[in-house]
Protein backbone atom coordinates (compact mmCIF):
# COMPACT_ATOMS: atom_id res chain seq x y z
CA UNK A 1 0.00 0.00 0.00
CA UNK A 2 3.15 2.06 0.62
CA UNK A 3 4.28 1.76 -2.66
CA UNK A 4 0.79 2.71 -4.36
CA UNK A 5 0.11 5.56 -2.21
CA UNK A 6 3.69 7.38 -3.33
CA UNK A 7 2.78 6.37 -7.23
CA UNK A 8 -0.75 7.94 -6.82
CA UNK A 9 1.28 11.11 -5.50
CA UNK A 10 3.34 10.71 -8.61
CA UNK A 11 -0.10 10.66 -10.65
CA UNK A 12 -1.50 13.29 -8.60
CA UNK A 13 1.46 15.41 -9.76
CA UNK A 14 1.05 14.38 -12.99
CA UNK A 15 -2.70 15.36 -13.36
CA UNK A 16 -1.51 19.09 -12.29
CA UNK A 17 0.72 19.16 -14.90
CA UNK A 18 -1.77 17.78 -17.20
CA UNK A 19 -4.12 21.16 -16.16
CA UNK A 20 -1.23 23.42 -15.56
CA UNK A 21 -2.06 24.29 -12.16
CA UNK A 22 0.37 25.61 -9.67
CA UNK A 23 0.37 22.88 -7.45
CA UNK A 24 2.35 21.02 -9.45
CA UNK A 25 5.82 21.74 -7.61
CA UNK A 26 4.56 20.90 -4.23
CA UNK A 27 3.61 17.64 -5.39
CA UNK A 28 6.64 16.77 -7.12
CA UNK A 29 8.20 18.14 -4.20
CA UNK A 30 6.10 16.04 -1.81
CA UNK A 31 6.22 12.58 -3.55
CA UNK A 32 9.93 12.80 -3.59
CA UNK A 33 10.19 13.42 -0.23
CA UNK A 34 7.76 10.66 0.74
CA UNK A 35 9.68 8.31 -1.81
CA UNK A 36 12.90 9.27 -0.45
CA UNK A 37 11.59 8.62 3.10
CA UNK A 38 10.59 5.26 2.23
CA UNK A 39 14.00 4.72 0.79
CA UNK A 40 15.65 5.75 3.84
CA UNK A 41 13.57 3.80 6.24
CA UNK A 42 14.49 0.74 4.29
CA UNK A 43 18.26 1.12 3.90
CA UNK A 44 18.18 1.70 7.93
CA UNK A 45 16.49 -1.68 8.43
CA UNK A 46 19.27 -3.86 9.48
CA UNK A 47 20.20 -6.79 6.99
CA UNK A 48 21.24 -10.34 7.78
CA UNK A 49 24.12 -11.39 5.58
CA UNK A 50 24.85 -15.20 5.09
CA UNK A 51 28.42 -15.94 4.11
CA UNK B 1 15.24 26.61 -30.59
CA UNK B 2 11.71 26.10 -28.99
CA UNK B 3 11.20 23.02 -31.68
CA UNK B 4 14.39 21.71 -30.67
CA UNK B 5 13.61 21.88 -26.87
CA UNK B 6 10.30 20.01 -27.73
CA UNK B 7 11.55 17.43 -29.83
CA UNK B 8 14.55 16.68 -27.25
CA UNK B 9 11.68 16.41 -24.20
CA UNK B 10 9.22 14.20 -26.41
CA UNK B 11 12.28 11.92 -26.85
CA UNK B 12 13.33 11.46 -23.48
CA UNK B 13 9.70 11.58 -22.04
CA UNK B 14 9.25 8.56 -24.64
CA UNK B 15 12.39 6.54 -23.23
CA UNK B 16 11.13 6.78 -19.25
CA UNK B 17 8.17 5.46 -21.12
CA UNK B 18 9.82 2.84 -22.32
CA UNK B 19 11.45 2.12 -19.73
CA UNK B 20 8.85 1.91 -17.79
CA UNK B 21 7.13 -0.47 -19.70
CA UNK B 22 10.10 -2.91 -20.43
CA UNK B 23 10.44 -2.72 -16.91
CA UNK B 24 7.10 -4.14 -16.86
CA UNK B 25 7.06 -6.69 -19.43
CA UNK B 26 9.90 -8.07 -18.17
CA UNK B 27 7.91 -8.73 -14.85
CA UNK B 28 5.61 -10.19 -16.61
CA UNK B 29 7.76 -12.34 -18.90
CA UNK B 30 10.32 -13.77 -16.39
CA UNK B 31 7.90 -14.01 -13.45
CA UNK B 32 9.80 -12.20 -11.03
CA UNK B 33 7.90 -9.25 -9.12
CA UNK B 34 9.45 -6.35 -8.28
CA UNK B 35 11.37 -5.85 -5.21
CA UNK B 36 10.33 -2.70 -3.22
CA UNK B 37 14.11 -1.01 -4.28
CA UNK B 38 12.94 -1.84 -7.98
CA UNK B 39 9.39 -0.09 -7.05
CA UNK B 40 11.41 2.95 -5.50
CA UNK B 41 13.53 3.34 -9.40
CA UNK B 42 10.68 2.96 -10.92
CA UNK B 43 8.87 6.20 -8.85
CA UNK B 44 12.12 8.08 -9.53
CA UNK B 45 11.37 7.00 -13.26
CA UNK B 46 7.95 8.16 -13.44
CA UNK B 47 8.95 11.60 -11.52
CA UNK B 48 11.38 12.17 -13.68
CA UNK B 49 9.02 11.78 -16.68
CA UNK B 50 6.77 14.68 -15.56
CA UNK B 51 9.80 17.12 -16.43
CA UNK B 52 9.82 16.34 -20.05
CA UNK B 53 5.82 16.36 -20.35
CA UNK B 54 6.34 19.88 -18.30
CA UNK B 55 7.53 21.09 -20.70
CA UNK B 56 5.46 19.39 -23.84
CA UNK B 57 2.50 20.69 -22.02
CA UNK B 58 3.65 24.02 -21.19
CA UNK B 59 4.51 24.16 -25.64
CA UNK B 60 0.49 23.04 -25.64
CA UNK B 61 -0.90 26.01 -23.97
CA UNK B 62 1.07 28.84 -25.51
CA UNK B 63 4.56 29.57 -26.37
CA UNK B 64 7.24 27.74 -24.98
CA UNK B 65 9.40 30.02 -22.01
CA UNK B 66 12.38 29.48 -20.53
CA UNK B 67 10.69 29.06 -17.11
CA UNK B 68 9.24 26.05 -18.13
CA UNK B 69 12.08 24.38 -19.87
CA UNK B 70 14.29 25.24 -16.54
CA UNK B 71 11.22 24.18 -14.25
CA UNK B 72 10.89 20.88 -16.16
CA UNK B 73 14.77 20.34 -16.13
CA UNK B 74 14.84 20.81 -12.24
CA UNK B 75 12.02 17.97 -12.07
CA UNK B 76 13.84 15.84 -14.63
CA UNK B 77 16.90 15.82 -12.27
CA UNK B 78 15.11 15.50 -8.59
CA UNK B 79 13.34 12.29 -9.97
CA UNK B 80 16.46 11.19 -11.80
CA UNK B 81 18.43 11.72 -8.66
CA UNK B 82 15.50 9.74 -5.88
CA UNK B 83 16.00 6.95 -8.38
CA UNK B 84 19.52 7.01 -9.05
CA UNK B 85 20.38 7.18 -5.03
CA UNK B 86 17.86 3.67 -4.95
CA UNK B 87 19.52 2.03 -7.81
CA UNK B 88 23.35 2.79 -6.08
CA UNK B 89 22.17 1.23 -3.21
CA UNK B 90 20.86 -1.82 -5.04
CA UNK B 91 23.98 -1.92 -6.98
CA UNK B 92 26.60 -2.13 -3.75
CA UNK B 93 24.17 -4.54 -1.99
CA UNK B 94 24.67 -7.02 -4.95
CA UNK B 95 28.39 -6.09 -5.52
CA UNK B 96 30.49 -9.26 -3.94
CA UNK B 97 32.09 -11.19 -6.08
CA UNK B 98 29.88 -14.45 -6.36
CA UNK B 99 26.71 -12.54 -5.64
CA UNK B 100 24.27 -13.39 -9.12
CA UNK B 101 22.44 -10.26 -8.54
CA UNK B 102 18.95 -9.57 -8.54
CA UNK B 103 16.52 -10.52 -11.37
CA UNK B 104 17.92 -11.80 -14.72
CA UNK B 105 20.68 -9.63 -16.62
CA UNK B 106 19.50 -8.02 -19.44
CA UNK B 107 22.09 -7.57 -22.58
CA UNK B 108 24.77 -8.66 -19.79
CA UNK B 109 23.80 -6.38 -17.16
CA UNK B 110 20.60 -6.24 -14.25
CA UNK B 111 17.78 -3.62 -14.66
CA UNK B 112 18.83 -1.68 -11.51
CA UNK B 113 22.49 -1.11 -13.27
CA UNK B 114 20.63 -0.15 -16.73
CA UNK B 115 18.32 2.03 -14.73
CA UNK B 116 20.77 4.03 -13.08
CA UNK B 117 22.41 4.73 -16.17
CA UNK B 118 18.89 5.91 -17.30
CA UNK B 119 19.23 7.95 -14.62
CA UNK B 120 22.96 9.53 -15.30
CA UNK B 121 22.32 9.70 -18.90
CA UNK B 122 18.89 12.01 -17.48
CA UNK B 123 20.87 14.24 -15.14
CA UNK B 124 23.16 14.80 -18.38
CA UNK B 125 20.65 16.08 -20.42
CA UNK B 126 18.73 18.20 -17.92
CA UNK B 127 22.61 19.80 -17.46
CA UNK B 128 22.51 20.66 -21.37
CA UNK B 129 18.85 22.02 -21.55
CA UNK B 130 19.71 24.67 -18.95
CA UNK B 131 23.09 25.76 -20.31
CA UNK B 132 21.12 25.79 -24.06
CA UNK B 133 19.31 28.21 -22.54
CA UNK B 134 21.90 31.03 -22.99
CA UNK B 135 20.89 31.06 -26.41
CA UNK B 136 16.98 30.23 -26.10
CA UNK B 137 14.69 32.23 -27.84
CA UNK B 138 10.87 31.69 -27.94
CA UNK B 139 9.66 30.87 -31.07
CA UNK B 140 5.39 31.27 -30.45
CA UNK B 141 4.66 29.23 -33.21
CA UNK B 142 6.10 25.92 -31.88
CA UNK B 143 3.82 23.54 -30.06
CA UNK B 144 3.43 20.34 -29.20
CA UNK B 145 1.69 18.31 -30.81
CA UNK B 146 2.42 14.89 -28.49
CA UNK B 147 1.62 16.78 -25.34
CA UNK B 148 -1.44 15.07 -24.63
CA UNK B 149 -0.78 11.71 -25.46
CA UNK B 150 2.91 11.04 -24.03
CA UNK B 151 1.18 12.81 -20.97
CA UNK B 152 -1.95 10.11 -21.35
CA UNK B 153 0.20 7.33 -22.03
CA UNK B 154 2.87 8.15 -18.90
CA UNK B 155 -0.66 8.27 -16.70
CA UNK B 156 -1.73 4.76 -17.84
CA UNK B 157 1.77 3.06 -17.27
CA UNK B 158 1.63 4.83 -13.48
CA UNK B 159 -1.64 3.15 -13.28
CA UNK B 160 -0.83 0.13 -14.28
CA UNK B 161 2.27 -0.32 -11.95
CA UNK B 162 -0.24 1.00 -9.02
CA UNK B 163 -2.16 -2.06 -9.71
CA UNK B 164 0.83 -4.32 -10.12
CA UNK B 165 2.16 -2.86 -6.35
CA UNK B 166 -1.49 -3.61 -5.29
CA UNK B 167 -1.16 -7.16 -6.52
CA UNK B 168 1.97 -7.58 -5.31
CA UNK B 169 1.65 -6.34 -1.93
CA UNK B 170 -2.25 -7.44 -1.14
CA UNK B 171 -3.45 -5.56 2.25
CA UNK B 172 0.00 -5.51 3.45
CA UNK B 173 1.81 -1.69 4.21
CA UNK B 174 5.04 -3.01 2.54
CA UNK B 175 6.65 -5.27 0.22
CA UNK B 176 8.97 -8.47 0.67
CA UNK B 177 12.33 -7.33 -0.35
CA UNK B 178 12.59 -10.79 -2.02
CA UNK B 179 9.01 -11.19 -3.69
CA UNK B 180 8.36 -14.54 -5.22
CA UNK B 181 4.29 -14.01 -6.22
CA UNK B 182 1.37 -11.61 -5.69
CA UNK B 183 0.21 -12.03 -2.23
CA UNK B 184 -3.32 -10.25 -2.91
CA UNK B 185 -3.94 -13.59 -5.07
CA UNK B 186 -2.76 -15.72 -2.48
CA UNK B 187 -5.16 -14.49 0.04
CA UNK B 188 -2.56 -12.80 2.32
Amino acid sequence: MLYALLMLLTLAALHATWQGSGFQIPLVLIAAVATVTAFVSDITTVLSISL
Amino acid sequence: MSRLYIVASAANAWVLIALLVGAFADQLITGEPPCPLCVMQRIGMMLAAIGPCHVLMAARRGPLEARDIAIGAGILVLGSMVGASVAIRQILLHILPGDPGFSTPILGLHLYTWAFIAFACNIAAAGIQLMALSWYRPDPDARSPLAGITTAVLAAVIVTNILSVIAEAGFAWGLPSDPVGYLLFQGE
